[in-house]
C-alpha cells in the first residue's frame, strides 16, 4: 500500500511520544483514591474488627486448605504470593478480607494435634467476605480494584458491556485458585460459555456449523466476553471484521460491492449453525429472491420458460452469480452482476 | 504486501521494546534471592513457604483408524485417512517462569496446540495453532442441458474438494518492571490450502453455459497488531497499530473463452473472471478509560481503518468512535450509556478496464456506498430486592448513506428504534426465571430482509427440584412484519414498492442434567428451531412485444426451515480406574418452499429445486482405563451417519476409532 509507510511512521511517532510521556510520568503511579461505589465498597472491605494476619497464617496453619493451596500456588495470584516472582503481591486477604477473626483461638499446634486425631479444625470463615453471595458487581469490583491500575485493556469495554450489565461477574469464568495465568483455554471456553448459553451449543448441532464441537474453532475466536465495540460482544469492531479474520478473501473492498449488505454477514449467514449448507439463513433461490426480482419466467414470445431454463435460473443463483461477496470484474453486461 | 516490509514492523516493535526496557531500573531483571516473609510482611518469626512447583502433565501416543462411505458430508471436518495421533499436556511453574502446553495431533491436517510462557509479570507469551481439514461438497450437475442455449460442464466431475485451514495466533506482552506499562504484539496467520469447486457462468442471460471446475487455492493472510498501554494516573491509555494483508498466492485470476454477447455488445474473447484480489489494510486505534472501580466509569475509543484492493484499486477509509459510560449511584441502580460512530468512505474507481486476449473494454463503475452510522444506547438496571432485577434499554440507530442516487433500491437514511425490557427473578429458592421482550421499529428499511417492526419474546427458567437434578427451559419467539417490499425491476428500470413479508422464528430448548450418583451423570436435551417466512416474490416478465414489463408477483410464498435435535450424554465412573463417556446426538432437518405452480397465468414450479430433508446421527464412546499411577489406555470411537433424504446426494457415514496410551508425569 502506498500509504503503508505513512502509517508505520505515524504509529512509530505515536508510540515514541507515548513512551516518552510515560518516562516523565512515572510519579503518576502513586496511589490515588478511586471513586468508590460506596455500598459495594463496604461489602468488599471485609470485617472492620478483624486484622490482617498474612497468608502464612491463613493457609499453612489449616490443612483443610492444603489442596486449595496447591491450586493457588500454580495460579498467577499464587505466584504473586512469592517475593521471588517479582510480581505485585497479592495474598489471600486481598480478596477474602482480613482474617484474624477467622483463625481466632487457633494455633498451629492445635490444628496439627487435631489433624493427628483425625479432627478437622474449621476456621470461622463466616467472618471473611462472603464472596459467593455478593452481588455480581461487588464480586467484579474485588478483581477490578487491582486490574484498574495495571492497564488491563481487555476490560476496556467491560463496564458498559453485556456481561457487566447483566450482572455476570468475573467469578463464573475465572477460577483464581486453578491453573496458571487464569486464562480460560480456547478448548475449555466452549464448555464454559455453554454452561449459560445452552441454545448456542444446540445450534452447533445443526448439520451446517463451524467446527466448534470438533475443537477447531472457539467461542473466543469471535467473541470477547469482556465486551467490545460491536454488538454480541464481538472480538472485532464489526461482524465483517470478525468474519474476515478467518475468511480474508471476503475482506475487500471490491470494485463491485453487494451494496452494503456484506457489511453484516448475518444478513445471509447464521454463524453458530444452520439447517442449510454454508450456514445460510435460507436456501437458494429463496435467499436471493427475498430482495431481488427473479429472472424472467416467460419468453419473448409470451409462453412460459421451459422447465430446464427455470431450473437453470432457480436452483442455485450462485452457480452464475459466484462472486456474490464482491467482484472486481464487470459481468458480460458491463456492470457488476457478480457473474464474472 | 511483500514480506520485505515485515522488518519495518519488527523494527518498530523493537524500538518500542527498547524504549520500554530503557525504563527498567538496572538490575531489575536479575534474579533476586529468596526473601523471607519477615522482610515482606514484618513477621519476623515466619519463613515464606518453600516454592515447590512440580511439572505436571501427560503425553499420549495412539492410532486413529478411519473408514468412510459415500459422501464426506458426515466427515465434514475429519481428515479422511487413518493416522498416528499424539498429545501433550504440560504445566510447569518453576517460578519465576511458568509454562504450559496443550497439544493434540490427529493428523498433518488436524491438530491443536496452545503453548504459553511467562516470566514473572514481565513477559507473557502465548501461541495457539490450529489446523483443520474441511471436506467440501461437490455439487454435481445432475441433468443434461438444453443445447444450444443451456450447457452444463463439470470439468472435474470426480474430484473431491477440500480446504486445509491453518490458524496461528501469537501474542507477546512485555511489561516494564514495577510500572504498568506494556508493549504487545499479536499476530494471526491464516492459511487455506486445497482444492475448491469454482462455479461460474460463461455466456449471459440468453445463452447460459454453467461451468464447474476445480480451483487450487493457497491463500495466506497475516494480521499484525502492535501497541503499548499504560496507567497514567486518572486514566489508562492504549495505542495500537494493526495491519493485515491477504495474499492469494497466484491462481488469483481465472481466464476463460467467453462467447460474444450480441445483447451487450461484448466481443467474444478470453476474459478474466472470479478474481480473488490481494488486499491489505492498516489501522490505528487509541483507547482511554477511567478507573474501572469508580461509580462513574468512562471509556473512549477512536480508530481509523484503511483498506485497499490491489487488483481493482478500490479503497475505503473508516473512522470509528466509541464512548462507554456507566454510573452506579447505588447498588440497586445502574445506568449505562453507549455511543458508537462509524464513518465509511468507499473510494471506487470511476471506470474499469476489462482486458481480454484481443479486446480491451472500458466500463464506467457505479460509486460504492459510503455511509455514516451513529448508535446511541441507554440501559438501566434496577434491583429492588435480592429476588428481582429489572433491565430496560433504549437504542437509536441512524444510518446515513451517501452516493445512493445510482442505487435505486436504497434509501438515503434508515433509522432504528429498539426497546428492550427484561426481568430476572427468583420466585422460589430453586427456580430462576428470565423474561425479556424486545420491540424494534425500522423507518425506511433498506432491504426486504429488514422488517418495518419486530417483536421478540424470550423466556428461560432454571429449576433445581433436587440437589442432583437441574432442568433448563428456554423459548424464544420472534415475529417480524414488513408491509411494503422494494423490488428493482430490470426493464423498465423502476423501483417497485409492492408485496408483504411476515416472519416467525421459534426456538425451544429443554435440557435435563442429573448427577445420578457420585460416579455418574446424565444430560439429555431437546432443541427445536423453526423459521417461517411468508413473502410475496417477484419474477421478471416479457411482454409479447419482446419488451420488458412489470414483474409477476407470487403472493405469500411460504418458506419453512425446521430442525429437531436430541442429545444424550453420559459419564460413568465404572470403577475408580475405569471411566466411560458416551454422547449421542440425532438431528432431523426439514425445509420447504411452496412456490405457486402458476404465476401470472404461466405454469411455473420451483418447489422441487429447494427442498430439504436430512438427518444426522452422531455417536461417540470413550473408555479410559488407568493401569497404574502413571499409565492409562483410552479407546474412543466416533460414528457419524448423514442421510440426505431428499436428494441422496450427501448420504454418507464415517467411523473412527482412536486407541491411545497415555503416561502421566
Amino acid at each position: 500500500m502506498s500509504t503503508r509507510e505513512h502509517h508505520l511512521n505515524t504509529s512509530c511517532l505515536i508510540m515514541m511520544v507515548m513512551i516518552a510521556l510515560l518516562g516523565g510520568c512515572t510519579n503518576l503511579k502513586e496511589s490515588r483514591p478511586i471513586l468508590p461505589v460506596r455500598e459495594y465498597e463496604k461489602m468488599i472491605v471485609g470485617n472492620l474488627n478483624a486484622d490482617y494476619v498474612g497468608t502464612r497464617n491463613c493457609l499453612a496453619a489449616c490443612h483443610e486448605h492444603d489442596r486449595l493451596k496447591l491450586f493457588f500456588d500454580a495460579s498467577t495470584m499464587g505466584a504473586q504470593l512469592k517475593k521471588e516472582s517479582g510480581m505485585p503481591l497479592v495474598d489471600c486477604e486481598s480478596c477474602h478480607g482480613p482474617g484474624s477473626l477467622a483463625i481466632k483461638g487457633l494455633t498451629r499446634e492445635l490444628v496439627e494435634e487435631n489433624a493427628r486425631q483425625g479432627i478437622k479444625t474449621p476456621c470461622d470463615f463466616k467472618t471473611l467476605i462472603d464472596l459467593k453471595n455478593l452481588p455480581a458487581t461487588a464480586q467484579s469490583l474485588i478483581c477490578l480494584k487491582c486490574h484498574t491500575h495495571n492497564a488491563t485493556f481487555n476490560l476496556h469495554n467491560w463496564n458498559a458491556g453485556l456481561h457487566a450489565l447483566n450482572e455476570v461477574s468475573c467469578f463464573p469464568c475465572h477460577d483464581i485458585h486453578a491453573g496458571p495465568d487464569l486464562k480460560v483455554t480456547p478448548l475449555a471456553s466452549g464448555k464454559l460459555c455453554f454452561s449459560c448459553h445452552q441454545s448456542a451449543q444446540a445450534q452447533f448441532s445443526l448439520t451446517s456449523h463451524h467446527p466448534l464441537k470438533e475443537g477447531r474453532v472457539f467461542c473466543v475466536d469471535c467473541h470477547n466476553p469482556h465486551g467490545g465495540f460491536a454488538d454480541y460482544s464481538l472480538s472485532q469492531d464489526s461482524v465483517k471484521e470478525t468474519c474476515v479474520q478467518c475468511h480474508p478473501d471476503k475482506r475487500g473492498p471490491f470494485l463491485y460491492e453487494h451494496a452494503d449488505v456484506v457489511e453484516n454477514c448475518l444478513n445471509c449467514h447464521s454463524p453458530h449453525g444452520s439447517v442449510n449448507s454454508r450456514l445460510l439463513n435460507a436456501r437458494e433461490p429463496f435467499l436471493c429472491l427475498q430482495c431481488h426480482e427473479g429472472h424472467r419466467i416467460n419468453t419473448e414470445e409470451g409462453g412460459p420458460v421451459s422447465a430446464e431454463r427455470a431450473r437453470a435460473f432457480y436452483t442455485h443463483c450462485t452457480d452464475c452469480h459466484s462472486t456474490i461477496h464482491g467482484s472486481d470484474v464487470p459481468s458480460t453486461s458491463g456492470v457488476g452482476r457478480f457473474t464474472q | 504486501m511483500s514480506s520485505g516490509k515485515y522488518p519495518c514492523i519488527s523494527h518498530l516493535f523493537a524500538a518500542g521494546l527498547a524504549l520500554c526496557c530503557a525504563a527498567v531500573p538496572a538490575g531489575a531483571g536479575q534474579e533476586r534471592p529468596a526473601l523471607t516473609a519477615a522482610g515482606a510482611a514484618g513477621d519476623a518469626g515466619q519463613q515464606e513457604p518453600a516454592v515447590y512447583y512440580e511439572t505436571e502433565g501427560d503425553y499420549y501416543l495412539g492410532y486413529r483408524w478411519l473408514s468412510d462411505e459415500d459422501s464426506l458430508k458426515a466427515a465434514e471436518y475429519i481428515y479422511p485417512h487413518s493416522s498416528v495421533t499424539l498429545g501433550l499436556d504440560l504445566v510447569s511453574c518453576p517460578l519465576p517462569y511458568r509454562y504450559h502446553v496443550n497439544a493434540e495431533y490427529l493428523s498433518n491436517y488436524d491438530y491443536y496446540t496452545d503453548a504459553g510462557f511467562a516470566y514473572k509479570d514481565l513477559v507473557l507469551f502465548r501461541d495457539i495453532l490450529v489446523g483443520v481439514h474441511h471436506n467440501l461438497d461437490h455439487s454435481n450437475y445432475q441433468y443434461a442441458g438444453e443445447p444450444p442455449e443451456l450447457i452444463y460442464t463439470d470439468r472435474n466431475a470426480w474430484d473431491d474438494y477440500y480446504v486445509d485451514f491453518v490458524s496461528n495466533l501469537l501474542s507477546l506482552r512485555l511489561k516494564a518492571p514495577d510500572f504498568p506499562l506494556h508493549t504487545f504484539v499479536n499476530q494471526r496467520h491464516v492459511e487455506r490450502e486445497g482444492k475448491v469447486e469454482q462455479r461460474f457462468l460463461l455466456g449471459d442471460f440468453n445463452e447460459i453455459h454453467k461451468v464447474s471446475e476445480a480451483r487450487d487455492v493457497d491463500w495466506n493472510s497475516n494480521a499484525l497488531k502492535l501497541g503499548a498501554n499504560s496507567h497514567l494516573g486518572p486514566v489508562e491509555v492504549e495505542y495500537a497499530y494493526d495491519q493485515a494483508d491477504f495474499d492469494p498466492n497466484g491462481n488469483d485470476i481465472l481466464h476463460d473463452a467467453y462467447p460474444a454477447s450480441v445483447d451487450f455488445a461484448r466481443p467474444g474473447d478470453s476474459y478474466p473472471h472470479n478474481v480473488v484480489p490481494e488486499t491489505e489494510s492498516a489501522a490505528h486505534s487509541v483507547k482511554m478509560h477511567s478507573s474501572y472501580t469508580g461509580g462513574l466509569v468512562a471509556a473512549a475509543t477512536l480508530s481509523s481503518l484503511n483498506e485497499k484492493n490491489n487488483y481493482s484499486g478500490t479503497e475505503s477509509t473508516t473512522w470509528k468512535g466509541a464512548f462507554d459510560f456507566s454510573w452506579i449511584p447505588d447498588p440497586a441502580v445502574g445506568l449505562f450509556f453507549k455511543y458508537r460512530h462509524k464513518d465509511v468512505d468507499l473510494d471506487t474507481p470511476g471506470s474499469t478496464t476489462l482486458t481480454g486476449l484481443v479486446n480491451t473494454l472500458n466500463y464506467p463503475v457505479r460509486q460504492g456506498i459510503s455511509y455514516d452510522k451513529d448508535v446511541f444506547s441507554l440501559s438501566s438496571r434496577y434491583r429492588p430486592g435480592k429476588l428481582v432485577t429489572l433491565f430496560a434499554t433504549y437504542e437509536f440507530s441512524h444510518l446515513d448513506r451517501q452516493d445512493v442516487d445510482a442505487w435505486l433500491v436504497l434509501p438515503g437514511q434508515s433509522n432504528t428504534h429498539t426497546i428492550n425490557l427484561t426481568a430476572n427473578a427468583r420466585p422460589l429458592d430453586k427456580v430462576k426465571v428470565t423474561a425479556g421482550y424486545e420491540y424494534k421499529n425500522f423507518s425506511q428499511p433498506a432491504y426486504n430482509l429488514t422488517p418495518d417492526s419486530s417483536n421478540k419474546l424470550r423466556l428461560t427458567s432454571t429449576w433445581m427440584p433436587l440437589a442432583w437434578l437441574n432442568v433448563y427451559l428456554e423459548y424464544i419467539l420472534s415475529l417480524t412484519e414488513r408491509n411494503s417490499l422494494n423490488y428493482l425491476n430490470s426493464e423498465p428500470a423502476v423501483l417497485l414498492e409492492i408485496g408483504e413479508r411476515d416472519g416467525r422464528h421459534d426456538q425451544f430448548l429443554a435440557s435435563l442434567t442429573s448427577e445420578l450418583s457420585a460416579r455418574a451423570s446424565l444430560t439429555g436435551s431437546w432443541f427445536y428451531q423453526r423459521w417461517d417466512v411468508e413473502q410475496d416474490l417477484a419474477y421478471g416478465k416479457w411482454l409479447t412485444a419482446g419488451a420488458g414489463d412489470l414483474p409477476y408477483l407470487d403472493a405469500a410464498v411460504p418458506y419453512t426451515d425446521e430442525a429437531n435435535s436430541f442429545s444424550l450424554s453420559l459419564f460413568y465412573l465404572l470403577r475408580p480406574d475405569l471411566s466411560l463417556t458416551a454422547d449421542v446426538t440425532y438431528t432431523i432437518t426439514r425445509g420447504k418452499t411452496d412456490y405457486d405452480g402458476v404465476v401470472g397465468g404461466e405454469s411455473f414450479s420451483l418447489d422441487s429445486f429447494s427442498a430439504l430433508k436430512a438427518s444426522e446421527t452422531v455417536c461417540s464412546l470413550e473408555l479410559a482405563k488407568r493401569l497404574s499411577k502413571e499409565w492409562e489406555v483410552r479407546l474412543r470411537s466416533y460414528v457419524d451417519v448423514y442421510n440426505d433424504r431428499e436428494y441422496d446426494l450427501l448420504d454418507g457415514n464415517v467411523f473412527t476409532t482412536i486407541f491411545s496410551i497415555k503416561r502421566y508425569f
